[in-house]
């Protein structure tokens, strides 16, 4: 590699970003606080996505699913508990419920899988509302807010562990194995790998970092209902960010999340009633004529990043 | 080393192994002959863990394996190479490989075995960095023979490893069987090139419509009347 992208030059580059982002209740304006929480929790679902389903190649539908329990945990335990253990409780919430439905869904592949995973995720959406009618007797609930500064914070840390997952996955045997199970799983079987355990426990890390997510968003919403908790565009945009960015690289989804998130933010402002229209157009010449993301339009074309020695 | 005793195998209703006992010894070419559906594939599947028979045992070096999963009986030094190769497309020749040693902690002894790899296909070093799916099909081939060779297998099983391939391609896989043979790995090899097979092999058996029909030495075989008029065409 040239030097302009030595290792020494990358990890100054996070930490001047990391700097930068740990600094910013500091002097920025609450709004621009605001949008960064926003991208934040957009890039850990697409990163967390992406730890799954980008090597196997499966499509989950149901990002929607973990990120509303994870709120639904802030909002049942936010009065009880300090904001710290809140988010682990969501996670760990994610982190069970991911283990149920990657034991549910172990047989499925390619586009069964997507669509059984969106079904799911509205079944949990419709159940969590009915039971919310019936049995509790309320239509949504507040959560204990918590001040933007420490939503900001938290997210920031769920966030760069996302990442930091991420990379080290898909740098390490497990990656090329998530990968060789996407591509095959009875040859991934042959190569002596575990799948039904790697696919499992895979999922659910994805989920934990999606409940994570879920509960230290809550806060900020104060109101939530089961509709805007397991919203199902939360399930979509992973998949959109994640390959607008492309997945072939580390930086891809969190590049797509960060561009997306601030269009759709800048669109919803300037042009309310042409958002969706607008946002719709770049998605479509993004997948017509970039097949590859935007990491796919930076890089050099070398692929095969994660296994050369 | 494997013994496989009256094993029953089953898709679902209908029956494609019946009562099919044979066995494998140490440093051995055990050749499977049996024409298209005989049960050639399913054998080699119930070995390596794929499929269950529903009666019948396999032992493998004093250890009954016939209800073991998959992944575990790789462990146990049996590699399988599946019909037409079965590897990773979207991976590199070198992926491919490093995937055959799969969940051994040794990095050291990993690097032994390429070493020795590319030693008996050097064609695989040349191309290491390449799409697996870019190579030829007798590269193919040898890819997916080294790929099981990776984790130094003690029984090595392939599974008609000239499908698919010239007819030159064809020898110069089958010489390669007879040097892993001389280097110290048992194989059992299941094909339709009769001739091939027989020339290399140093035990033969007849599949026919799940069961065994006969079983010899390929020294024999050759003789034999039947072996020569319904598989060698002579």
């Amino acid at each position: 590699m040239e030097g302009k992208h030595s290792p020494v030059n990358k990890l100054f580059f996070i930490c001047f970003a990391w700097l930068v982002a740990a600094t910013l209740p500091f002097y920025s304006p609450a709004y621009v606080l605001l949008s960064i929480t926003s991208i934040l929790m957009y890039v850990t679902l697409t990163v967390s996505w992406t730890i799954f389903c980008g090597p196997t190649g499966y499509i989950s539908l149901a990002t929607a699913t973990f990120f509303g329990i994870g709120i639904y945990c802030a909002a049942l335990l936010g009065s009880s508990l300090p904001a710290p253990a809140v988010v682990l409780c969501g996670g760990l919430a994610g982190l069970a419920f991911g283990v149920l439905v990657g034991l549910i869904c172990l047989r499925l592949s390619g586009f069964y899988f997507a669509v059984f995973t969106f079904g799911l995720s509205e079944l949990v959406r419709h159940s969590v509302l009915w039971w919310e009618h019936n049995v509790s007797g309320t239509v949504g609930r507040w959560v204990t807010g918590t001040s933007i500064t420490q939503a900001f914070y938290s997210l920031l840390v769920i966030a760069s562990l996302s990442i930091l997952a991420a990379y080290l996955i898909r740098r390490s045997i497990y990656g090329m194995a998530l990968k060789a199970i996407g591509e095959s799983e009875e040859a991934a079987e042959h190569a002596g790998i575990n799948v039904v355990v790697y696919r499992i426990a895979f999922f659910a890390i994805s989920s934990f970092f999606m409940g994570m997510a879920g509960a230290a968003m809550a806060a900020k919403f104060t109101y939530i209902d089961p509709n805007s908790a397991f919203n199902p565009l939360i399930s979509f945009t992973p998949v959109l960010m994640s390959l607008f960015g492309g997945i072939e690289r580390d930086y891809g989804p969190i590049l797509g999340a960060f561009i997306l998130t601030f269009i759709s933010e800048v669109l919803l402002s300037r042009f309310p009633y042409f958002y969706t229209l607008i946002y719709g157009i770049i998605f479509v010449v993004v997948i017509l004529f970039m097949p590859r993301g935007l990491a796919g339009l930076l890089g050099s074309g070398h692929q095969h990043k994660f296994m050369d020695h | 080393m494997l013994s496989v005793n009256n094993i029953n195998v089953f898709y679902r209703k209908i029956q494609a192994l019946w009562a099919v006992s044979f066995d494998v010894m140490q440093r051995e070419i055990v050749v499977m002959l049996g024409s298209n559906g005989a049960g050639k594939s399913t054998t080699l599947n119930t070995l390596a863990g794929l499929l269950h028979p529903s009666s019948g045992s396999i032992r493998f070096l004093c250890q009954e394996i016939q209800e073991m999963p998959s992944f575990k009986i790789v462990s146990l030094s049996i590699s399988l190479v599946p019909e037409g190769g079965a590897f990773f497309s979207k991976m590199t020749v070198n992926e491919n490989l490093e995937l055959g040693a799969y969940g051994r902690k040794d990095r050291g002894k990993n690097i032994e075995s390429l070493k020795w790899i590319y030693e008996i296909f050097p064609v695989l070093k040349l191309k290491g960095k390449k799409l697996a799916s870019t190579l030829s099909g007798g590269e193919r081939q040898m890819l997916a023979i080294a790929r099981g060779l990776m984790r130094r297998p003690k029984l090595l099983m392939l599974d008609e490893p000239s499908y698919g391939l010239a007819p030159l391609m064809v020898s110069q896989t089958f010489k390669t069987v007879k040097q892993l043979r001389d280097l110290g790995t048992t194989i059992l090899v299941v094909e339709q090139n009769s001739k091939h097979a027989l020339a290399v092999g140093d035990r033969g058996y007849l599949l026919e419509n799940g069961k065994i029909v006969l079983g010899d030495t390929c020294e024999n075989l050759r003789q034999n009347e039947y072996v020569r008029k319904c598989y060698l065409g002579l």
